[in-house]
């Protein structure tokens, strides 16, 4: 039997700083979070030099913790991965010159992964990715829809024009009062409220399989506001549930476009926006039918650096290894389909 | 005692190996690009060089700042990490102190600075004295180089001025200074400073802790203290 292949990875493309160890690619030994949330809800949202001082404050408990949680030593590692692109270039900065040290100072390899990359291959810690695959990858940062032909290979089919839709949620929040990180409470609100308002359906009458939000959340923002001249007072939770009722009705809408042109063995959830329960419900209902959806448990939608050893592991069977000079890529993307 | 140091609080990019004070190998380069990508590398040919393997390394020597918060943030990051994961020695030093340890003069007193725009600047006053010792006498800041100018009119001794945009401030100096004012030409720490303050300084307890000295918090950390005066700070980062 082949030797199993054990990754230390590293994560802190954002606010949370994350190490872990996996096995082979599916098996999650260890996968320490230390998350910056209080900090940050400071500010209603991640400021980027403070983000940055508690990444280094952070990096060496992670690392510690991840290696004794998983019981393994340095000469049990295949290889040491890490995020290097896209986020906040200071804080990427910080989970890469840690494991860049970590590479030199114990002779592994380094693999540099693509943070889409893995929250796509986080599904690969809950059941195998079945080729093709459909992913949906919503997040803060991202809304994108991503055919995977085949390990480790990835192409754009649609992305949003704007907003992302986890930073829509956010944005929403703001007006209702729901402090950063917004999504949780929203929607357990659209959960008890009803889609009175009936908010536009952004981008459905384009045939393309891109997204935009920052029409609708300049529709909840206006009414409001409108609402408020008039010393009318509007039921929160309704507003909650108009708000998640269209953005799911957008990305179920794309999502089974992009599946009829582009038939798929599964579809894959991925990003913290796939820890909305009306998200879950809705994509269930609508393919559960005629293809296996996988949703990674919660802990591995957000960031996290376990879906980075994930990832990485394909790499590695790839020998797709990175020089000690890798840098942060800031706006690292995957390739977008060429349209015809 | 084998020691490696370490500086990217600036331009330059500064690597050294040195077996106590000889100097082994060295990688200096003024204005280096991309320091993330080029700082570990330099660390591997100097090591290579200086005919170690990794884990031989006694000490890490940093440069802790004050300086460019991402440039010393990589230092930092690359130095707790080595000195943690192969469990040797960590100091930090100030690189101010690092560059005016340059300084080789008649006694006076020696003023490095890093500009940090709309003329306020990073500094340190260091007094040097006869013995070609050098010992801080005001602590590094941020402060603005009109503050610390009245500052040094309050001395009689020569002042010897070190900065990464001299000529920016160089008629504000001779103007409240006058011919006490002796401003030199030197771009960045000799390696040697770097060396010898590593081996002066006191060992970093706390490695998970140990962070730059950035001398300034974010404007959204003082403007949030400001709006709330009575909230102490709490822990912000937990584990979930």
């Amino acid at each position: 039997m082949a030797k199993d292949v054990l990754i230390l990875a590293f994560e802190s493309s954002c606010d949370e700083t994350s190490v872990a160890v996996v096995k082979n690619g599916r098996e999650v030994l260890s996968n320490i979070i230390a998350t910056q949330i209080k900090s940050h809800q400071r500010f209603g949202g991640v400021v980027p030099e403070v983000a940055s001082r508690h990444h280094v404050q952070q990096i060496i408990h992670c690392t510690d913790l991840a290696l004794k949680q998983a019981q393994v030593a340095y000469e049990d590692l295949a290889a040491v991965a890490v995020t290097y692109g896209p986020g906040l270039v200071g804080s990427l900065l910080i989970g890469l010159m840690g494991a860049k040290a970590i590479s030199w100072a114990h002779d592994l390899p380094l693999i540099g992964v693509n943070h889409l990359a893995g929250h796509i291959y986080a599904a690969n810690l809950v059941t195998p990715i079945k080729y093709p695959a459909m992913a949906l990858v919503v997040s803060g940062g991202h809304t994108e829809l991503v055919r995977v032909s085949a390990p480790g290979d990835f192409v754009i089919l649609g992305d949003t024009r704007d907003d992302a839709v986890g930073e829509a949620f956010d944005k929403v929040g703001r007006m209702l009062g729901v402090n950063y990180p917004a999504g949780k409470t929203i929607d357990q609100w659209a959960q008890i409220g009803q889609d009175t308002f009936n908010f536009p359906r952004a981008m459905l009458e384009e045939d393309n399989l891109d997204f935009s939000f920052s029409g609708i959340k300049s529709a909840v923002i206006n009414t409001i506001h409108h609402a408020d001249q008039i010393g009318q007072t509007l039921n929160k939770k309704d507003i909650a549930a108009s708000f998640q009722a269209d953005v799911i009705d957008i990305l179920v809408t794309k999502t089974k476009w992009a599946l009829e042109k582009y038939p798929a063995q599964q579809l894959i959830v991925a990003g913290g926006v796939a820890a909305n329960s009306g998200l879950r419900q809705r994509l269930q209902q609508e393919f559960a039918q005629q293809l296996e959806v996988v949703f990674p448990p919660l802990r591995l939608c957000g960031d996290n650096a376990a879906m980075i050893g994930a990832f990485a592991y394909i790499k590695y069977q790839k020998h797709q290894f990175a020089t000690l000079n890798l840098n942060a890529d800031p706006s690292l993307d995957f390739d977008y389909e060429t349209l015809e | 005692m084998k020691l490696l140091a370490i500086d990217t609080s600036n331009a330059p990019l500064i690597v050294a190996a040195a077996h106590d004070n000889k100097i082994l190998a060295q990688f200096s380069n003024i204005n280096q690009k991309a320091h993330s990508a080029d700082l570990m590398p330099a660390i591997q040919t100097v090591t290579k060089q200086a005919g170690w393997q990794p884990n031989e390394i006694d000490r890490f020597v940093v440069a802790q700042g004050p300086g460019s918060f991402t440039g010393v943030r990589i230092a930092v990051t690359a130095a707790k990490m080595l000195a943690w994961t192969l469990n040797k020695e960590l100091v930090g030093i100030s690189s101010l102190q690092a560059w005016a340890r340059n300084v080789h003069e008649q006694p006076g007193l020696v003023v490095p600075f890093f500009d940090a725009r709309h003329q306020n600047v990073f500094a340190g006053v260091y007094q040097l004295n006869q013995h070609d010792e050098l010992t801080n006498i005001i602590p590094d800041q941020h402060i603005n180089m009109n503050n610390l100018l009245l500052e040094l009119q309050k001395y009689n001794e020569p002042v010897y001025f070190l900065g990464n945009n001299l000529l920016d401030y160089r008629d504000l100096i001779t103007q409240a200074l006058k011919q006490r004012a002796i401003i030199l030409n030197d771009q960045q720490p000799d390696v040697a400073s770097l060396i010898t303050l590593g081996l002066q300084a006191d060992l970093v307890r706390d490695l998970n802790a140990f962070s730059p000295t950035y001398l300034r918090q974010t404007q959204a950390e003082m403007v949030w203290a400001k709006d709330h005066p009575q909230v102490s700070t709490t822990n912000y980062v937990e584990d979930v």
